[in-house]
């Protein structure tokens, strides 16, 4: 599941079968997305059931005490940065699993960041730590 | 990843980025140095966006966990502090001001003024070189050795220095590993 494919879709309570909203954003902690962003509120990722879906389905008892306090929204297009400070490009898409863990983050110029070297997506910028690969070069031959 | 040489002028306007949470609390404003330590202090800072509007705040070099070329990245929040609260070589004076110092050799040979500061960026930053413009010798970055005395109205270094004077900053990388492998 791609992030570019989650945002947007329907997001239904489990309990009463009611259309919530939609899927506006998300945030993120580490590798792993803690809270959902839907139209008119925020939900901890915990009551999510699986983010493979092709609509969110949710479990509303779960409640939101503790929701973390991370920026939620859509990441696409925000600055990555290593903790060095030095800009690597931009977020183009998350590559998510079922459980809502980042697997992979699609960068510009075609490179990617695994997902574990992730360490926070803020309101400006993603911070990643360790040394990238190079950005891929034309096909050979 | 090799540390970055940059210019002054370059870090100002560059976010600085709480790495922990990823926002933007400033943008640098001004690069402080302190001629007497030769070293690099910190930075004055604005706001962000496109009005820039002022800030009382400053960055001690001891909060700042990098300077990279997209950003100044330090731990917390808590990095940005009101002058009462900073080291004192983190307030800015203007009279440590090194821009428009002049460069002089030894023996009194004019060889230009200075029009901004080199720094080395990554996690230990610091002041490697000054840019110099107006003197019989042009345009030309001028590495900081141990050799050199600096103070807030002029830059001493020794006779014959102008060879080591570089036009670029990948001129001026070889040189400053050339010094460094000399001490």
């Amino acid at each position: 599941m791609q992030l570019s494919n989650l945002l947007g879709q329907d997001a239904i309570a489990l309990g009463t079968a009611e259309r919530v909203g939609t899927v506006k954003g998300i945030g993120i902690e580490g590798s792993r997305i803690v809270s959902v962003q839907l139209s008119d509120t925020t939900i901890s990722a915990t009551a999510v059931r699986s983010f493979e879906g092709q609509v969110l389905t949710f479990d509303e008892t779960v409640g939101n005490a503790g929701l973390s306090p991370v920026a939620t929204g859509d990441p696409r297009g925000r600055l990555v940065l290593d903790t060095n400070g030095d800009g690597l490009g931009s977020i183009v898409d998350l590559v998510l699993t079922g459980d809502g863990d980042v697997e992979t983050v699609v960068l510009t110029d075609d490179r990617t960041v695994p997902g574990p070297r992730l360490k926070v997506i803020g309101s400006f910028a993603a911070i990643v730590g360790g040394d990238l690969p190079p950005p891929s070069g034309p096909p050979a031959g | 990843m090799t540390a970055a040489l940059m210019r002054g002028a370059d870090l100002i306007g560059r976010p600085v980025v709480d790495a922990s949470v990823g926002e933007d609390l400033a943008e640098v404003k001004d690069v402080m140095f302190d001629p007497a330590r030769g070293a690099l202090t910190g930075f004055t800072l604005r706001k962000r966006g496109f009005l820039g509007r002022k800030m009382k705040h400053v960055l001690p070099i001891s909060s700042v966990t990098a300077v990279g070329t997209a950003a100044v990245m330090v731990a917390g929040a808590e990095a940005i502090t009101h002058p009462d609260d900073a080291p004192a070589e983190a307030v800015p004076e203007r009279k440590a001001d090194v821009l428009s110092d002049q460069v002089i050799t030894e023996s009194g040979q004019l060889l230009g003024t200075v029009r901004d500061v080199i720094v080395l960026g990554g996690p230990q930053p610091r002041v490697v070189a000054f840019q110099v413009a107006g003197g019989p010798v042009g345009d030309g970055l001028v590495p900081l050795g141990a050799e050199s005395a600096v103070s807030s109205s002029a830059l001493i270094v020794p006779d014959g220095f102008e060879h080591r004077i570089r036009t670029d900053l990948t001129g001026l990388a070889a040189e400053l590993a050339l010094i460094e492998g000399g001490r």
